[in-house]
């Protein structure tokens, strides 16, 4: 409660110390309240980075929110995925994630040494670790605790973990690298208990799922305070979740310097920190007003039909933890930064915490770049980026505008990553691609903007999955990030252009302030949109969520000739008449030029239906448009016209963005060399240069 | 240096037929290749318009879409360009033959011939480029070993600019040892030439000897070359992306940009030889290529020309 007043007066005074002129009052912002939590933890830590170990205490206070009684406490040891060779994880991945393989050297864990309740009764002794994806004995990532009565809805528990949790060597989101850390998935963590109903569950049970190769997380809101006791060679280089609330320097048992740092943070569902010595702090701060351009303010204010006035943004601090040889691209981070802040803030809702922590990750420690927690992301960048030639290369600032945009689908839409990763991932990425299209349009990729990019992950193949599918059960990493990624990024262009931007952005919007610090699920995702926009969207969501459905409508055939005239018998006025062939054949061609009869027949080459648009381009410069439903196989259209067809094209306002192939849309009557003759003459003057290279060594 | 630049251009110039066979010898297989995918291109993208988008400047995209989709045919010709690249380098081992040969011995008479060249040496040149070929794995070793080391050191200090530091010097140290062992490749095949020597294997080791003793000028010679080689293509890029290139004309212009650079390249690649071969004359002329007892006293195969301007210039 008191830490909200702080929340509210610290956003009073910024937007006060920020408004010289009055401007501000148009722009200011809502203060969101945040979620009431369902657990408290306090925890005090100490890290030992000659051993790259972690002692802890934990005290969680946890609520039973449920209609239920319940019976046991399961917890999540998330670190034990990297205890061995046989843990899921491990075997899944065969120690490889993202193109980074783990180091067998030094394993990481995680252990409890006791678990006591406020009664002092210590549930270490009925222990057990489950396997409830693949029953794999040796797996020690989700741990249940029985309790000796149970826990009646509405009241709370009091448990103690001590608990020790080993670093690996930076991998999969987590460990430690020399003296850099980034500590994810540290401690235990309390896993989710649903109620029937919750996300379509038939009945209530805890959700706790193992620590898979392609899976994220999943997690409660609760309230956390953590002091951090690190070597004093870290002073003023650890950055966490949440605010900085203290930091003391103090001395250890044996006589060493050490520094003490506290972070507190509600209505969060993690916790994570970095630190390294050689780390670079810079602060700064979304200025609401010299940072957000009204123009932008306009333009969405525009789509989503509200006031402007109704957009402001609160200012929130940015704290970048950058590495010295990234040094040139601290701006690069900080601009990322603010434009997702805005992009998402204005389209949706404020960024409701007062600070964002951005990581830049050690050399050679990748394995925990491009990873999202609650008010604390990675960035992914190389040394590279730093010279001037490569400032146009999107890839740094868009992995900071995706794991900034996790704060909200995540970080405040609190989807299930095991079970439905599109939700977080999918819907964030479409956002990453707006933003940046939106905030850098001249960072392409060979002219591409972003949203070709995304294309690319999906053209030309069939897809192997739906796009909800657990995370462990898709046919493979490709099939997984396909899906999760740009499948459902696509999948919302395509309800974007097929809605219209206004209803859409209006349909996401109402999405995400419903479900804003809930756990909503792909049926609440549909029925909201459902809702929103008045339609049922049904059809459309079966095949693109839940289908491995393939869209891909063609031209198949266009055939554009000249009408013969008349021949043979004839009956007019009461009087038989027969039309045969004139002597003269000039005058026989100059009545038969004015008619054509075009016909075109368009395809469902998928088995994916959606309406369509086919456009017809004639000669005279006529276009005429026709819908069809693209329900059965195939459609003809015939057109009498005295002009000749030249062209005919389905889709022609590429409102389809999951088309598998979009070579096959269009076709004229005319053949034309001009493109084949640019593109050879490209080829074969690379090849020339190419082979013409020999000649150095021949 | 600069002089050995200046007479190997003027060389180059004087030699144009050279030129033109240079220049055909990667224009004809290219040709070729471009004549086989011309009707799988045109069948992908002449009757859709689709297609049209390779005319503006969406063409890079058209071309994924085009290349991940099922309507691309591409993949067997594509295969064969590392075949094609075999070959070439084959064909241009035969080509240096005929050009030495001419740029030596002159290409008046028969003695001096593009063609007897070629039939004389380019045997012996096939074994000259084994030697070659064996002396690129240390190379590659060392580059291999010697960048993984720093890439692992680098990561482990965490530091990127070290890592950069190691890939950008690990380029640069193997380019120049690239450069030193294809000098003495050219040099010991220039003596061959120069004296009718067989014995290429220890000519090659001779020569590279010979080159390791005043590495400089020959170095900066053949960087000055190098450069004017690659300043081919970066100009071409640059006037290139001046223009769309969506008309027929624009198509037909970009064309005659394209020809011309690989001309002007195969220009500066004749002219390399020959600035390579008043590197040799500085060297002395030496027989690598031939054993000891009996060359001593024989003369060169031809008479060398003693108007050469850059004969004493290194001897000092
Ligand atoms: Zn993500």
């Amino acid at each position: 409660m008191n830490r909200n007043m702080r929340l509210f007066a610290f956003l009073l005074a910024a937007v006060a110390a920020s408004s010289p002129d009055g401007a501000l009052k148009a722009t200011a912002a809502p203060v969101v309240p945040l979620p009431d939590p369902v657990y408290e933890i306090r925890m005090e830590a100490t890290y030992d980075s000659e051993e790259f170990l972690i002692q802890g205490i934990e005290r969680l206070r946890w609520k039973n929110t449920s209609s239920v009684p319940i019976h046991d406490l399961w917890f999540h040891h998330y670190l034990n995925a990297f205890a061995n060779n046989r843990s899921t994880f491990m075997q899944e991945s065969g120690g490889r994630l993202r193109g980074d393989s783990f180091d067998k050297k030094r394993w990481g864990w995680i252990e409890a040494s006791s678990i006591r309740l406020a009664d002092g009764t210590d549930l270490k002794a009925v222990e057990e670790f489950r396997a409830p994806d693949d029953g794999n004995e040796e797996d020690r990532t989700a741990v249940r605790y029985p309790l000796p009565q149970p826990l009646l809805p509405g009241e709370w528990i009091e448990v103690t973990l001590d608990f020790e949790s080993k670093l690996p060597t930076i991998f999969a989101r987590t460990g430690a690298q020399g003296d850099y850390v980034l500590a994810g998935q540290w401690f235990p963590k309390i896993a989710v208990f649903e109620d029937a109903g919750d996300r379509g569950r038939p009945s209530a049970g805890w959700n706790c799922h193992q620590f898979h190769a392609h899976s994220e997380f999943f997690a409660d809101f609760g309230s956390y305070d953590v002091t951090l006791t690190l070597p004093e060679k870290y002073r003023g280089k650890i950055g966490a979740t949440g605010e900085l609330v203290e930091s003391i320097d103090g001395e250890s048992a044996d006589g060493e310097g050490t520094v003490t740092v506290r972070f507190v943070q509600k209505g969060v569902h993690d916790f994570a920190w970095t630190a390294d010595p050689k780390f670079l702090v810079f602060e700064d701060q979304l200025d609401p007003v010299a940072d957000v351009p009204r123009e932008q303010v306009r333009k969405i204010a525009g789509l989503l039909g509200v006031e402007e006035s109704e957009l402001g943004l609160p200012p929130t601090r940015i704290t970048l933890f950058l590495q010295p040889h990234h040094r040139p691209q601290k701006d690069s981070y900080i601009t990322a930064t603010k434009a997702a802040l805005r992009g998402l803030g204005l389209r949706l809702a404020p960024y409701p915490y007062t600070t964002i922590t951005v990581v830049d990750p050690a050399e050679g420690a990748r394995g925990s770049g491009g990873m999202e927690y609650p008010t604390f992301i990675t960035g992914g960048t190389d040394v590279l980026l730093n010279l001037p030639v490569f400032r146009r290369v999107p890839v740094a600032n868009s992995v900071t505008v995706h794991e900034f945009g996790h704060q909200y689908f995540q970080g405040m839409i609190a989807s299930n990553e095991f079970e439905e990763s599109w939700i977080d991932e999918g819907i964030n990425t479409y956002y990453e691609m707006t933003v940046m299209d939106e905030a850098f349009p001249k960072m392409t990729l060979g002219g591409v903007e972003l949203t070709g990019m995304r294309r690319m992950a999906l053209i030309g193949s069939d897809p192997r999955d739906p796009i909800v599918t657990p995370a462990w059960g898709y046919y493979s990493a490709g099939s997984y990030g396909a899906s999760s990624y740009s499948r459902p990024a696509l999948m919302l262009g395509q309800l974007e252009r097929y809605l219209g931007p206004e209803v859409f952005a209006r349909a996401m919007r109402d999405f995400f302030l419903e479900y804003r610090f809930h756990h909503p699920s792909t049926e609440d995702f549909e029925r909201s949109i459902n809702r929103s926009t008045g339609q049922d969207l049904g059809w459309f969501f079966r095949q693109a969520l839940r289908s491995s459905r393939t869209l891909d409508y063609s031209i198949r055939t266009l055939e554009s000739d000249k009408v013969l005239k008349d021949r043979g018998v004839f009956w007019k006025d009461g009087e038989r008449l027969e039309l045969s062939d004139k002597e003269d054949q000039e005058e026989e061609e100059d009545e038969a030029s004015d008619v054509y009869r075009s016909t075109v027949v368009a395809f469902r080459e998928g088995s994916f239906r959606h309406p369509v648009t086919v456009e017809f381009r004639f000669e005279d410069g006529e276009v005429l448009r026709r819908d069809w439903d693209g329900q059965r196989r195939w459609r003809r259209w015939t057109f009498t016209r005295p002009s000749k067809l030249q062209s005919a094209q389905v889709d022609p306002d590429e409102v389809l963005q999951l088309e598998k192939n979009r070579l096959n849309n269009g076709r004229r009557i005319e053949g034309r060399k001009a493109p084949t003759m640019k593109i050879l003459g490209q080829m074969m003057f690379w090849l020339q240069n190419l082979l013409q290279a020999t000649a150095l060594i021949g | 240096m600069f002089d050995w630049i200046r007479g190997g251009l003027a060389t180059g110039r004087r030699h144009r037929r050279l030129v033109w066979v240079v220049y055909l010898a990667s224009l004809i297989p290219a040709l070729l290749w471009a004549c086989a995918a011309f009707p799988i291109l045109s069948g992908a993208f002449g009757d859709r318009p689709f297609g049209d988008g390779l005319l503006g400047a969406g063409s890079f995209q058209v071309w994924t879409e085009y290349a991940a989709s099922d309507d691309f045919q591409l993949g067997p010709l594509a295969a064969l360009i590392p075949l094609l690249l075999g070959v070439a380098w084959l064909l241009q081992i035969l080509v240096s033959a005929g050009c030495m040969n001419v740029l030596l011995n002159g290409d008046s008479g028969v003695e001096g011939s593009f063609v007897v060249g070629v039939r004389r040496f380019g045997g012996r040149f096939l074994r000259s480029a084994l030697a070659f070929g064996l002396m690129l794995v240390p190379v590659v070793i060392i580059i291999g070993a010697g960048s993984r080391l720093g890439r692992n050191w680098a990561e482990s200090s965490g530091n990127g600019y070290l890592r950069l530091g190691f890939f950008v010097a690990s380029l640069a140290v193997a380019f120049f040892l690239f450069v030193l062992v294809d000098l003495a490749y050219d040099l010991s095949r220039l003596s061959a030439v120069a004296w009718d020597g067989r014995q290429t294997f220890r000519g090659y080791f001779r020569a590279l000897m010979a080159v390791l003793r005043q590495p400089r000028k020959l170095l900066g010679m053949y960087l000055g070359f190098v450069g004017l080689i690659a300043s081919t293509v970066l100009v071409y890029q640059l006037l290139r992306g001046s223009f769309a290139a969506a008309s027929a004309f624009g198509i037909f212009f970009a064309f005659l940009l394209q020809q011309l650079s690989m001309w002007l390249r195969s220009y500066f690649q004749v002219s390399l030889l020959a600035g390579e071969v008043s590197g040799y004359r500085a060297l002395g002329s030496s027989k690598w290529c031939r054993g000891h007892g009996f060359s001593e006293s024989s003369e060169p195969s031809a008479e060398i020309p003693t108007a050469v301007p850059t004969s004493e210039v290194l001897l000092s």
